[in-house]
């Protein structure tokens, strides 16, 4: 995607740059409200975008929606079934259109995931749903899966299971897959690269282990009296007491000397979750909105 | 995160489960196997590499490097690392490096190989 | 890659088969009625005929609208297809399922009309004329159901083209040109009549056309 924009009542996406090589997976975050979800029908052509570009698997969008979507997976958390068929009759519906359906493998997935495809969809609970909207994406292996939402209200059980599945399709390199998810632990754990949204804007998009070594929680042990230095790549300072805590959004080792140098006493020098982070930056990304 | 995974691999290496020369899962393999990101092994093996635990061929995957006593090795860095963790702690709590010693040898006398025969035969 | 419609109308058809079903034999019953009745009787049977005719057009709205009120919507769309295909899949479903009952019930009337000597084949251009009204009514609530994304326009619109079904058929009527020939036993195509068909066939094709052309146009789809 490059400078996409698009305009509603209430809502605007501002110059959206989202790049997914092949092979990877991108785990998408942002706030309520963010652009998550609209950005992600922008790519299946769903909402047509009032300015930008976008190419998925070589193809222009949304001109091209059609032939692009033979090659894409897409589930959404508000997307349902037809309650009143069968998962069975999904599955030959589905089987019916996609000739990459792969049997064996819906099988598979039908023991893995625990769904008996005689059952009516308005008969499954929310987990199993999900479960049945995924098996129906997989089983006929797109190249790119984009999932809005896939783990959410899910046990952790179920939630194991599905990323277990979406690890295994970047198993082969030319498939790749989009999702985001509230569950930043998932985010974490299978995501090679993380796109951070916020009010309509990307904040943050770049490969996860990167991302995750620019951040640092810094503990420090503060005599009364001493003034800590405003260093940059701070996105943080609290103080109480004695003791100080520096989050650090562009961490160098010369970071904790200078606090050092300043009178303070290093005791910790901590690595953040993506959730410590995800907070931290949402905050950081407020204030200077506010401020501007 | 990477760095459970480069530890469950030199662990998996000192007990002898991979010798040296014995081929390693590609990245991508283990990735989907333990189901982290790509990029968590990638970043894994490459730190492994530099620490010449392991060797990459392009193209034909990585192997466990021919260092002679690797496995040794490994449980030297191991013990060194503990070792430098046990001494700061006692620093913090004002222990003297003589008292540190003592609790040292009688920790050790505890788990002297007799005593823990004996343990296992009450279970 | 083969274009969607055929199976997305054939998905749309397996879940709904039951309501023609369902209309043609009320339809036969009140064919049956006033076939077999006396006057009274026959004459409800009649007026029964027609309520079936426009409750058919109703029956095949509730597949649409339910496509977007039970949020399949995303599903169907996630499939390889473009928004004026669905809409064309739609149209030609619910067509589908309003038109071969209609045919059929139009086609029984019609054959009933010709085998009695109490109703003079006059008549038939006249009923012709009347038959397509709920036809219309039909695409003006599918198109809307189709083209606009709110559960109140679609209500709206079939609200009001129930309730202007009365007065449509009274002031078709009152043209005097229309019911000059009723009387003859053979069916007279007058000017009036053909311009009515006319003026019918002629909003058939617009409602089409624009619906689809409406469609294509959209840039939001869920």
């Amino acid at each position: 995607m490059r400078g996409v924009c698009k305009t509603y009542r209430f809502f605007m996406l501002n110059d959206v740059d989202l790049d997914l090589p092949a092979g990877h997976i991108m785990g998408f975050i942002g706030p309520n409200g963010a652009g998550k979800s609209t950005t992600i029908r922008i790519l299946l052509g769903l909402i047509h975008q009032d300015r930008g570009d976008v190419q998925v698997l070589g193809h222009r969008m949304p001109s091209e929606e059609v032939a692009a979507k033979w090659d894409i997976g897409f589930a959404s958390e508000d997307m349902r079934l037809y309650e009143v068929m069968t998962l069975g009759w999904h599955m030959r519906f589905i089987a019916s259109i996609y000739p990459a359906w792969d049997r064996t493998y819906a099988e598979t997935l039908l023991e893995r995931f625990g769904l008996v495809p005689e059952q009516k969809v308005r008969g499954l609970s929310h987990g199993q749903r999900v479960k049945a909207g995924l098996l129906l994406i997989l089983a006929r292996r797109p190249r790119l899966l984009v999932l809005d939402e896939p783990t959410t209200g899910l046990d952790p059980v179920a939630r194991h299971e599905i990323l277990r599945e979406l690890v295994a399709v970047v198993r082969d390199e030319g498939r790749s897959v989009l999702f985001s998810s509230h569950h930043t632990q998932d985010i974490e754990q299978i995501s090679d690269q993380i796109t951070f949204i916020d009010r309509g804007r990307i904040i943050d998009s770049m490969d996860k282990e990167s991302y995750l070594d620019r951040w640092r929680r810094v503990r420090m042990e503060v005599p009364s009296g001493t003034r800590l230095p405003t260093l940059p790549g701070i996105v943080k300072l609290q103080q109480n007491g004695r003791l100080a805590i520096a989050t650090a959004s562009a961490f160098q080792p010369d970071l904790p000397v200078a606090y050092e140098s300043a009178g303070a006493r290093v005791q910790r020098i901590e690595t953040m979750t993506l959730e410590e982070i995800f907070v931290a930056k949402v905050e950081q990304s407020r204030e200077e909105e506010a401020t501007a | 995160m990477y760095l459970q995974i480069m530890e469950q691999i030199k662990q998996r290496i000192a007990v002898g489960d991979w010798r040296e020369g014995d081929p390693i899962p590609s990245i991508r393999q283990l990735a989907a196997d333990i189901e982290v990101s790509v990029i968590t092994v990638k970043r894994a093996y490459l730190e492994l590499e530099r620490e010449g635990v392991i060797v990459t061929q392009h193209g034909k995957g990585s192997r466990v490097a021919a260092g002679t006593e690797l496995g040794a090795r490994l449980h030297e860095e191991e013990l060194e690392s503990l070792l430098d963790q046990v001494t700061r702690l006692a620093a913090l709590m004002g222990l003297e490096p003589s008292e540190l010693a003592e609790r040292l040898g009688s920790t050790a006398g505890q788990h002297s190989p007799t005593k823990r025969r004996k343990g296992k035969k009450a279970s | 890659m083969n274009s969607l419609i055929p199976a997305l109308i054939r998905k749309d058809l397996q879940m709904t088969w039951v309501f023609p079903v369902l209309a043609v034999a009320t339809g036969c019953g009140a064919l049956a009625l006033f076939w077999f009745g006396s006057q009274p009787v026959s004459i409800s049977g009649m007026v029964a005929f027609f309520i079936v005719l426009v409750m058919l057009g109703v029956t095949p709205n509730v597949l649409i609208m339910n496509e977007r009120k039970k949020q399949t919507l995303a599903f169907v769309m996630s499939l390889p297809v473009s928004g004026s295909q669905y809409a064309l899949a739609k149209l030609a479903a619910a067509f589908g399922m309003f038109f071969v009952p209609w045919l059929l019930l139009i086609a029984l009337a019609l054959l009933l009309i010709v085998s009695t000597s109490e109703m003079p084949n006059g008549v038939i251009p006249l009923f012709f004329a009347l038959a397509l009204l709920p036809l219309i009514g039909f695409l003006v609530t599918t198109s809307v159901a189709i083209v606009a994304e709110s559960d109140t326009w679609s209500n709206v619109t079939m609200g009001a083209v129930n309730i202007s079904y009365s007065f449509v058929w009274i002031s078709v009527m009152a043209v005097p040109g229309l019911l000059a020939d009723v009387g003859s036993p053979v069916p007279v195509w007058n000017e009036t009549i053909l311009t009515a068909l006319g003026i019918e066939f002629g909003v058939i094709a617009t409602i089409f056309g624009s619906t689809l052309y409406l469609q294509s146009r959209k840039r939001d789809f869920i």
